[in-house]
Order: C-alpha cells, then sequence, then structure tokens
C-alpha cells in the first residue's frame, strides 16, 4: 500500500478565492468571541499579517487587507470536488478533514507509467485548478498525512525513510489534549522522536490505548483501512469569483476548474455526460443559464473546453457574474470505439464531437437531418430532425420502405413557383415538355389544408428535368415545385 | 480470394468485367484484398456510370480530395453523384455533409434513389462560414461534403485539398459553368456535365488529358 496525502495548507483561502490575486486576503475564525486570523496569502503577509493575530490588529496594521469570515461549508465542498477530481488517479480516495486527502496509488503507477509520471501529471493538475498543496507519498496513510500537514513534500520509500521523517515532528502536530502535551514537555520530549523511545506499555498508561494504536497506525505496525470517500451521483459545484467578471473570456479560468473536477468525476464512474448546465449568479438573486447539449456522451476536460469557448463567443453576459456554477444530473456511459481490423478506415469516431464544433459555432439550429414522413402532401412528406439520433446511432439502419406512385425529386422548392402559361402550354426558360404520367394527389381534406394537384415531370428545353403540378381547380394554374 | 474482373475471359463484350466488379462492389459482406492494398490517396468510390470510372484513377470518385462539378441544372450536378453517395451512406464509414444546399434536399426523392437518410447531415452555414465548416468537416474525416460555393479563391481550395487529403474526405463543389472562367481549377479533377445530365466532359485530371462526350446513362 502506497498512500500519497495530498493537504492543502490555503484551502480555506482558496476555497473563497480561487484566483490568485495581488490584494492582500485574510481568513479569519471566531475563537473565544475574538476574531483571529488563521491564514493569509503572500500580499498580505507582506504588509505584516501573521495568523493568530486579531482582526482588530490587522485592520490597524494596514486598512487594503480584506478580511473575509472562514466558511467551513464551502471548505468542505472544495475538498469534496478535490476528492472527486482525483478520482483521475486513483479509484481509492479517501478524505482527511479539514484540507487533506489521501490517495492510495499503488494500482495506479501501471497507468500512468511509474509514480514520477503520476506525480507530474498530479502537480500539473493542481497547479491548474489553482491550490497550494504539499505531497508526500509513504507507506502509511496516517504517516503520510501528518507529514504533509507538517510541510514536507517528499516521497518516502519505505517504513524506515517514513520513521526517520516522523523523528523530528513536534508534539503540537499529535492528536493529543493540550493537557497531555504539556504533561510530556514537562517531561523534556519534544519531537515524536521522544515519545517513540519510551515503552509502548507505559505510554498507554498514561495516553491510553487510542494514542498508542494511533502511533502503531503511524509506523505501519497496524493495519489502517480508510473508509473510502463516495461521491454524490449528480455533479454540482458552484465557484465564487473573487472579483466580479463581466468579459466570458475571463471566466474560462473558473470554467476549466469546474472542468477538471468533471472530468474526475466522471472518469472514476466510467460514464459521461451530454448535458452540462452552467449558471451564472449576477448578484441580489440575479442569474442567466446557459446549456450545453452534445451529440454524445463526453467527458475529457480538453474537449469540452474548446466546445465552450466556441459556445460562450456567441453568449451575451447580461449583468457582471459573481458566482459559476455547474450541474451535471444525466450520466451515460461512454459509446465504445471499434476498431477496424486493418485501419484502412478512416477513424469517424470524431464525427459527434465534430457536430458539436459546429452548433457551437453556427448555432443549434445549423446542424440538421432530414427524415421521411408517411404523408402524401409532398411538402409533408420529409421534416427536418435534430442531428443527434442520427449521430448517436451511428446509421447503417434498414432502409425505410417507400411505396410511392410517381417518381420524387432530389429538390423540393420551399415554396412553389408559380409557373407562366402560354399557348396552353407551362413555361420555364421555354416551353415545357411532360413526361410519362400525370400523378394525381389529393389529400389533407381533414387539417384544413387540402390540396388537389396533378404532378408531372416536365423537361425544359435545355435539358432540365423539373416537378411541377397544376392545381385542380377553377383557375388551373402551373406551379414549380422541385428538381431532378 | 476473388480476383479482379480483368482477369474474366472476356466475353466479347468489354463492360462485362466492369459488371462483374461493379456486382463485386455491391456485396457489403465481401472483403477484397485488391481493397487493402490500395492506398487511401488513391482509393475512389466508383460513381455508377462505368464509362465515367474508366477515366477515373481508381475507378471513380476519389475518396481522399476535392472535386468539382460544373452543370448548370439548378441545384447542380446532385443526380450525378447520387450512385456514389448512396452507396457511401450504406457503407461503414463517416457522415455525408450537404452544406448550405440551395434548395431543400427532398427525402422521399434521395431515398428512391438508394440515400440512407440517416447518414446525412444538413449544414447551414452562410456565404463567409463556409469556407471555414467545410474545412472542418473534411479535416474531421467524413465520407463525403457537398457544397455550391458562389465563388472560391487559390488559397481556399489549397486548404481544403490538404484538409481532404488528411480527413481521408471525399470533397464536391458543385458550381455552375461559369466557374470554368474563373482563371483556375478549384481542384484536380474538374468535370462538366451537360444539362441534360446525359453526357459529361472531364477538363482536368490528375494523370491524363481532358476527355469530352462521355455517355452518363
Amino acid at each position: 500500500m502506497r498512500w500519497l496525502a495530498i493537504h492543502c495548507p490555503l484551502l480555506a483561502l482558496e476555497s473563497l478565492a480561487p484566483e490568485r490575486t495581488e490584494r492582500p486576503l485574510a481568513i479569519c475564525e471566531t475563537l473565544a468571541g475574538r476574531q483571529r486570523i488563521l491564514l493569509c496569502n503572500r500580499s498580505a503577509a507582506a504588509v505584516g499579517v501573521r495568523a493568530g493575530m486579531t482582526a482588530g490588529a490587522v485592520r490597524a496594521l494596514s486598512s487594503q487587507v480584506q478580511l473575509l469570515p472562514r466558511e467551513p461549508g464551502r471548505e468542505r465542498a472544495a475538498l469534496e470536488a478535490l476528492a472527486q477530481w482525483s478520482g483521475r488517479f486513483s479509484p481509492q480516495v479517501s478524505l482527511s478533514p479539514p484540507w487533506g486527502l489521501l490517495l492510495e496509488v499503488a494500482g495506479s503507477l501501471r497507468l500512468f507509467g511509474g509514480l514520477d509520471a503520476l506525480l507530474a501529471q498530479l502537480r500539473a493538475d493542481l497547479a491548474a485548478l489553482r491550490y497550494s498543496t504539499n505531497l508526500c507519498l509513504a507507506e502509511t496513510p496516517e504517516g503520510a498525512a501528518l507529514l504533509a500537514r507538517q510541510g514536507c513534500d517528499c516521497v518516502l520509500h519505505d517504513l524506515h525513510e517514513l520513521r526517520r521523517a516522523l523523528q523530528a515532528v513536534p508534539l503540537e502536530a499529535l492528536p493529543l489534549s493540550g493537557g497531555e502535551r504539556e504533561a510530556l514537555q514537562g517531561m523534556g520530549l519534544a519531537r515524536l522522536e521522544d515519545l517513540l523511545r519510551l515503552p509502548r506499555s507505559g505510554l498507554g498508561r498514561r495516553l491510553g490505548g487510542e494514542f498508542v494504536r494511533y502511533l502503531q497506525r503511524l509506523l505501519g505496525e497496524l493495519p489502517d483501512p480508510r473508509p473510502l470517500f463516495l461521491p454524490p451521483d449528480r455533479f454540482d459545484r458552484s465557484l465564487q469569483l473573487p472579483a466580479e467578471v463581466s468579459a466570458t473570456r475571463s471566466l474560462l479560468f473558473a470554467i476549466r476548474r469546474l472542468l477538471l473536477e468533471l472530468d474526475g468525476f466522471l472518469r472514476r464512474r466510467q460514464l459521461g455526460t451530454r448535458e452540462l448546465r452552467w449558471s451564472f449568479h449576477h448578484g441580489a438573486g440575479n442569474r442567466s443559464f446557459l446549456r450545453l447539449g452534445l451529440a454524445r456522451p463526453e467527458r475529457d476536460s480538453g474537449r469540452l473546453q474548446l466546445l465552450l469557448r466556441e459556445r460562450l463567443e456567441r453568449f451575451v453576459l447580461p449583468a457582471p457574474v459573481q458566482e459559476i456554477a455547474l450541474r451535471v444530473t444525466h450520466l451515460e456511459p461512454l459509446a465504445g470505439r471499434p476498431l477496424d481490423l486493418f485501419g484502412t478506415r478512416a477513424d469517424h469516431a470524431g464525427t459527434p464531437l465534430l457536430v458539436d464544433r459546429l452548433r457551437a459555432r453556427l448555432g443549434e439550429a445549423a446542424v440538421s437531418a432530414i427524415e421521411m414522413v408517411a404523408e402524401h402532401r409532398p411538402e409533408r412528406a420529409w421534416r427536418r430532425t435534430c442531428a443527434t439520433a442520427m449521430v448517436a446511432g451511428g446509421g447503417g439502419g434498414e432502409m425505410p420502405r417507400l411505396q410511392l406512385a410517381g417518381q420524387r425529386p432530389l429538390w423540393l422548392l420551399p415554396q412553389a413557383e408559380p409557373l407562366a402559361e402560354r399557348a396552353g402550354w407551362p413555361w420555364w426558360r421555354g416551353r415545357l415538355q411532360l413526361e410519362g404520367e400525370r400523378e394525381r394527389i389529393e389529400s389533407g381534406w381533414w387539417d384544413d389544408d387540402a390540396i388537389a394537384r396533378d404532378y408531372f415531370v416536365a423537361i425544359a428545353p435545355a435539358g432540365e428535368r423539373l416537378w411541377i403540378y397544376r392545381e385542380i381547380d377553377a383557375h388551373r394554374r402551373w406551379y414549380l415545385h422541385g428538381f431532378f | 480470394m476473388v480476383g479482379r474482373g480483368d482477369i474474366l475471359p472476356a466475353q466479347g463484350e468489354e463492360t462485362v468485367g466492369v459488371r462483374v466488379q461493379e456486382l463485386l462492389r455491391q456485396r457489403r459482406d465481401l472483403w477484397r484484398g485488391g481493397e487493402f492494398t490500395q492506398s487511401r490517396q488513391e482509393a475512389a468510390v466508383a460513381t455508377g456510370f462505368a464509362a465515367l470510372d474508366a477515366h477515373l484513377r481508381g475507378g471513380g470518385w476519389p475518396r481522399a480530395g476535392v472535386s468539382e462539378i460544373l452543370c448548370d441544372r439548378p441545384g447542380g450536378a446532385l443526380a450525378l453523384l447520387l450512385p456514389a453517395l448512396a452507396r457511401l451512406s450504406r457503407e461503414e464509414g463517416g457522415a455525408i455533409f450537404m452544406i448550405s444546399p440551395p434548395y431543400i434536399p427532398y427525402a422521399p426523392g434521395l431515398v428512391m434513389q438508394g440515400m440512407n437518410l440517416e447518414r446525412l447531415l444538413l449544414l447551414d452555414a452562410s456565404d463567409r462560414q463556409l469556407p471555414w465548416t467545410l474545412e472542418q468537416v473534411l479535416a474531421e474525416g467524413c465520407a463525403a461534403a457537398l457544397a455550391w460555393p458562389k465563388s472560391l479563391d487559390r488559397r481556399i481550395c489549397r486548404r481544403l485539398q490538404l484538409a481532404a487529403e488528411r480527413g481521408g474526405s471525399s470533397a464536391f463543389l458543385l458550381r455552375q459553368s461559369s466557374a470554368a472562367e474563373e482563371g483556375f481549377a478549384a481542384a484536380a479533377l474538374r468535370l462538366q456535365v451537360a444539362t441534360d445530365g446525359l453526357s459529361a466532359a472531364i477538363l482536368r485530371r490528375p494523370g491524363g488529358w481532358p476527355v469530352a462526350g462521355i455517355r452518363l446513362q
């Protein structure tokens, strides 16, 4: 078992302000009735803000520092989102609240091509998510978590290395009550190393069996099964923007972060989605919505981002955005891609993505398919359909049965065009010759759109073949309806 | 292994070999060794007109390349393409795109000609968006893409050719005869089809001289 601890020391800050800003920011927490600084960003530290200060002291230091109250709910949500994202790296993820995660990575090494490659990918993704993290890999989860919390960023290959690294850990970092710690410090103990030298039975009597078992788990002497993080079955995340954003381009960063989380969420389920619902909060309860529909289930954050970028170009924000939320409720299995034996055929699996890209650029309605309708009236014998079904189905199905008496043209005019008549003959760039038999179509008396026409195939002097009809009424007018 | 049509003994009529080829191609369950050795660049899809196939490299429309067909019929020479499109629509492979067709492609008429409509996609693109759309579709890899461009320039033609080769896609530019006066050819293969649709002339083709008076029946 190899456990990777991911500790986010600034999660309380970063869950509230995802983008790194130059503005001094500090998170404060109410302890015993007084507001104290929990942590602050670098710009705040530069003006002298330190953890543990009272809010009053910070205000006395500088009026520039923005104080935000700690929001444990948001921290938890951010941690769970991180846990979902880390599903890309390991199926065994466990939370180590408030600011840490534990991943069992022994099983994932081969997939990622070794530890170095896995860590590199992990670090790159974490950087993209803009979380500050310490990564520590060790044999035991308690050990990895403890060292990561201490600010270590290291890889420990076996229990010996772990034990050596743990020696320097101060007693303050261990789960001891204040009284117990003071008692131990009174005995001249300062670090874990000092504690480990003492006989376990004596420690047990003084600090309780639970603490001894903690030490044993820390050193790998006792097994340490961890409750697995079980993600919810829908993805629903929101992200508060550090400042109001009015240009859609500037939203892309926040969008990318949510898409990466979604990618991990979908990957661990082996699922994809066809619908992403975005909502943009403008403050005062005003929201606007953007729906991204896909031709077939997708999960790759890169491709989704590409599509979204196209879509956003046509999206106008009615007001500046304060918060952005992504919701995915329908999960579907990803369609497999069959391989051709010889690879002689081009890989057409990209078509659905292409359709999405075209839709994003040309508009939802710009991509369509056509199908036949069982109707006698020619203008109703076809209809436009959404292209999605066609792309998902893959085609190659049974040909529909068609029983029509006469010929049908390849092109239909959107509106039948009146034809001139000269000396009793229909005229279109010259006198038209009628070919074959007439086909009488009388239909639609039941829905107020009745037609009564005689259809003919006609040949123009230059050789064009036309589909024309003559109304069966008092006027007997000629119309052009299509071309062959 | 089924041999190529031309090793069959000539039965007096030269067209027998061609007909056998045609019959064999219609069998979807038949795998022919000859198809495997052909590279994609040279692969072709039969036009459905034996007389025309005989003049085209690979025996049909190029599977990875641009063809320009001039015809003054309304909607262009769609009828000439339909046998090939019908076959492509029933084969494994990508979609068939019609980009901004001049009229409504009429579903019953297309089905009568053997098209499988499940594989046909229509795209609405403005004149300005047409080159981008066509290039995207070709580069991604599709069975065929049809467009009715009003004007083209040399640079766009070159890009379309490259995209078609990259994606292994057939592009068909259906244009009026007046396009022949542009001074340059949009594609390596350029055909002129008579308005009555009964004869065709190859104005330009790779590896061959122009041919006139090809009967289409």
